[in-house]
C-alpha cells in the first residue's frame, strides 16, 4: 500500500491494555492553566521510566470547564489504578496546588476512582473544608493566594496504551517535518494523547538489553548509524526514524489518532523525503489490541 | 398526573402520611379514596375529604386551600408533587428524592430532615426550615430546598449536608448549630446567625443584623467555590441570585465550637 508514494507496512501497531483519568486544569488565564497542564505531564512519556504517561489533551474555552474559567484537560495513563493514583496525588499536589490560582476537576465519572483532594487536602493542615455541590465534591485547601478548590475523587476508566508508527525518511529534517504535521493531526483527535517530547520520540526502544539492570534499550534495527553492522530494518536510503507513541481513552481514539497522523505524515508525499510507515509490535502475543495500517487507511 | 382535589378546608390539621407517588402507583382512585387518613385525632379515609382523579402515578397534585394539610410528600423518594396553594407543617419531612413544589407558602418545618431531592416553595416558609426533629443530632442531610420569599426562626439548624436557599430574608439564628451543609440568602439574616456552627457556609447577600464576638473577620474575598455555587444556582433556575453572587467577606466561626464554619456576606 502506499499513500502519496510513501510506502505503509502491511504491519500492525500492538497495544496494551492501561487505566486512565482525565483531570480538567482551569486557572485565571490559559497562559496559567497551560502552565500548571504542562508541568503536572512533564516527565511523564513512558509508564517504563515515569510510572505514567500524560499529555495535555486539548485546551477547553470557559463554556467547557466547571468553573467558568479557561483551562486544560490533561490525560493520565497507567498500568494499574494504584499507579494512577500515585501519579495524581503527586502530580497534581506537585505541580497543579502549587501554581497561581488553579483548581483542579474530575474530567471523568464513573464507579472505579482514584482519590484527588481527599488526599491533598491534608495539605490545608486542619483548616480545609469539603463542600459538596449538586453531585459533586470539592476540597477547598487555603493557600496563599485564596483556596485551592479540587474535587475530591477523579473517575477512572479502562484505556489502551502503546498505539504507534514510525516515520522513516531521507533525512532528519524531512522526518521531523512529516512528525510535526502529524502531531498537528493528531492532537484534533479527542481522547488520545502522544506523551512523548512534543508528542514525537526518536528513541524506539525493545525489551530487554545487554545490561541486567536496564529494562529496555535502544532499537538497533531502526537506528540508521548501525545500518551497516546489524540486522537493519531500514532501506539504503533511510537517514532517519521517528515514532510517535499513542495512549487513548478507547481503542477507537487511539486508531483514529493514528490514522490522522499517518495521513498528515504522508501529505507531503514522497517527495517531501518521507520513504516508509511501519508500526511496532511484539509478534502479537502481548497486547491485546492490534492496529493494523492498512485497515486504519481503508 | 395523579389529582388530589381538597373537597372543603378540613376544621383541624390533616396528616398526608403515605400520600406519595411510589405508595400511589399501584392504586386505583378507588383504592386511593379507601386509604386511612389522620383528620385531628380521628381516623377517616381519603376520599372522604379528597376527590381523586387517576393519571400519570408518578407524578401527583394536590389541589385546594392546603394551609391545614401537614407532612405533604413525607418520606417521599421519587416521583413529583405539586402544591397548588399553600402548605401546613413539616413538607417534604424525610423525603429522599423527587420533587415537591408549593405553589404558595409553607408553614412550620418544611423540608425538616431533607435527605434528597428537591423542595420548593414560592411563598414564604415558617420556622425551622430545613431544620431538625427535637432531640435529633442533624437537620437536612441531602437535598436542595429553595424558597422564593422569606423565611422565619432557625432555618437549617443543625444541617449536616444539603442546600437551603431563601431568596428573600431570614429570621433569627439561621444556620444554629449547622454541622455542615450550605445556606444561601439573597437577602439579609437576623441575630444569632451561625451559632454554635461547627462547619458549614452561611451566605447572606444582603447581610447580617449582627455578627457574634465568636466569629473572627476574614476579609473580602471572590472565592472559586462561590463561582461554582452560583452556576449550580443558575442551574437551579435561580439566575438573579446567582448574578449577585461575587466578592464577599468572610467571617469564619463559631469559635466557641468547631470555629470552621464561615459566614459569607455581602458588602
Amino acid at each position: 500500500m502506499r499513500l502519496a508514494g510513501v510506502a505503509i507496512d502491511d504491519t500492525f501497531a500492538e497495544a496494551f491494555g492501561m487505566r486512565a483519568t482525565r483531570l480538567v486544569v482551569t486557572a485565571d488565564t490559559i497562559r496559567w492553566a497551560r502552565t500548571a497542564g504542562e508541568s503536572m505531564t512533564g516527565f511523564a512519556t513512558s509508564v517504563i521510566g515515569c510510572g505514567v504517561e500524560a499529555a495535555i489533551e486539548r485546551e477547553l474555552p470557559r463554556d467547557d470547564t466547571p468553573d467558568g474559567r479557561p483551562g486544560v484537560s490533561v490525560l493520565l495513563f497507567a498500568v494499574s489504578r494504584e499507579a494512577l493514583a500515585k501519579a495524581v496525588r503527586d502530580r497534581v499536589g506537585q505541580c497543579v496546588l502549587t501554581c497561581p490560582g488553579t483548581a483542579c476537576f474530575a474530567g471523568l465519572a464513573g464507579d472505579a476512582q482514584v482519590p484527588l483532594g481527599r488526599v491533598l487536602r491534608y495539605f490545608g493542615d486542619g483548616y480545609q473544608s469539603a463542600k459538596r455541590i449538586g453531585e459533586r465534591r470539592y476540597w477547598r485547601i487555603p493557600v496563599m493566594d485564596g483556596e485551592f478548590v479540587c474535587e475530591d475523587m477523579a473517575g477512572v476508566q479502562r484505556a489502551v496504551g502503546g498505539g504507534n508508527f514510525l516515520m522513516l525518511g531521507r533525512s532528519r529534517a524531512a522526518v521531523l517535518a512529516a512528525a510535526e504535521r502529524a502531531i498537528a493531526a493528531m492532537r484534533q483527535v479527542p481522547e488520545a494523547i502522544m506523551p512523548f517530547p512534543g508528542g514525537i520520540a526518536r528513541s524506539g526502544s525493545k525489551v530487554g538489553s545487554r545490561y541486567k539492570f536496564l529494562p529496555a534499550s535502544t532499537n538497533e534495527t531502526f537506528c540508521p548509524t548501525l545500518k551497516g553492522i546489524v540486522e537493519s530494518g531500514l532501506e539504503p536510503e533511510v537517514a532517519s526514524v521517528l515514532e510517535i507513541v499513542i495512549d487513548g481513552l478507547t481503542e477507537k481514539a487511539v486508531g483514529a489518532a493514528m490514522a490522522a497522523g499517518i495521513r498528515a505524515a504522508c501529505a507531503a508525499g514522497a517527495e517531501g523525503g518521507l520513504v516508509r510507515i511501519t508500526a511496532g509490535n511484539y509478534g502479537g502475543k502481548l497486547g491485546p489490541f492490534h492496529f493494523h495500517l492498512h485497515e486504519l487507511l481503508r | 398526573m395523579t389529582r388530589l382535589v381538597l373537597k372543603a378546608e378540613p376544621p383541624v390539621r390533616v396528616a398526608l402520611d403515605g400520600l406519595i407517588p411510589e405508595r400511589l402507583a399501584a392504586l386505583s382512585p378507588a383504592e386511593i379514596g379507601r386509604l386511612p387518613l389522620a383528620v385531628g385525632n380521628r381516623r377517616e379515609l381519603v376520599g372522604d375529604w379528597f376527590r381523586v382523579e387517576s393519571g400519570d402515578p408518578a407524578q401527583m397534585e394536590i389541589e385546594g386551600d392546603c394551609r391545614r394539610l401537614d407532612r405533604i410528600g413525607a418520606g417521599m423518594s421519587t416521583g413529583s408533587i405539586t402544591v397548588t396553594g399553600d402548605a401546613g407543617a413539616y413538607l417534604g419531612i424525610g423525603m429522599s428524592g423527587g420533587t415537591l413544589s408549593v405553589a404558595g407558602a409553607a408553614g412550620f418545618g418544611a423540608a425538616t430532615e431533607l435527605r434528597g431531592g428537591i423542595v420548593r416553595i414560592g411563598g414564604n416558609a415558617g420556622d425551622a426550615l430545613g431544620g431538625s426533629l427535637p432531640g435529633a443530632a442533624s437537620g437536612m442531610r441531602g437535598g436542595t430546598v429553595i424558597v422564593a420569599g422569606n423565611a422565619g426562626a432557625q432555618a437549617g439548624q443543625r444541617l449536616r449536608r444539603g442546600l437551603v436557599v431563601i431568596v428573600g430574608n431570614a429570621g433569627a439564628a439561621c444556620g444554629a448549630e449547622m454541622i455542615a451543609g450550605t445556606v444561601v440568602l439573597g437577602g439579609s439574616i437576623g441575630v444569632h446567625l451561625g451559632v454554635a456552627m461547627r462547619r458549614g457556609s452561611i451566605i447572606a447577600l444582603g447581610g447580617a443584623a449582627r455578627i457574634g464576638p465568636t466569629f473572627g473577620d476574614c476579609g473580602v474575598h471572590d472565592l472559586l467555590i462561590v463561582k461554582l455555587l452560583a452556576r449550580h444556582l443558575a442551574a437551579l433556575g435561580l439566575g438573579a441570585l446567582a448574578g449577585r453572587l461575587g466578592p464577599l467577606r468572610r467571617w469564619m466561626g463559631d469559635a466557641a465550637v468547631a470555629g470552621k464554619g464561615e459566614l459569607l456576606l455581602g458588602t
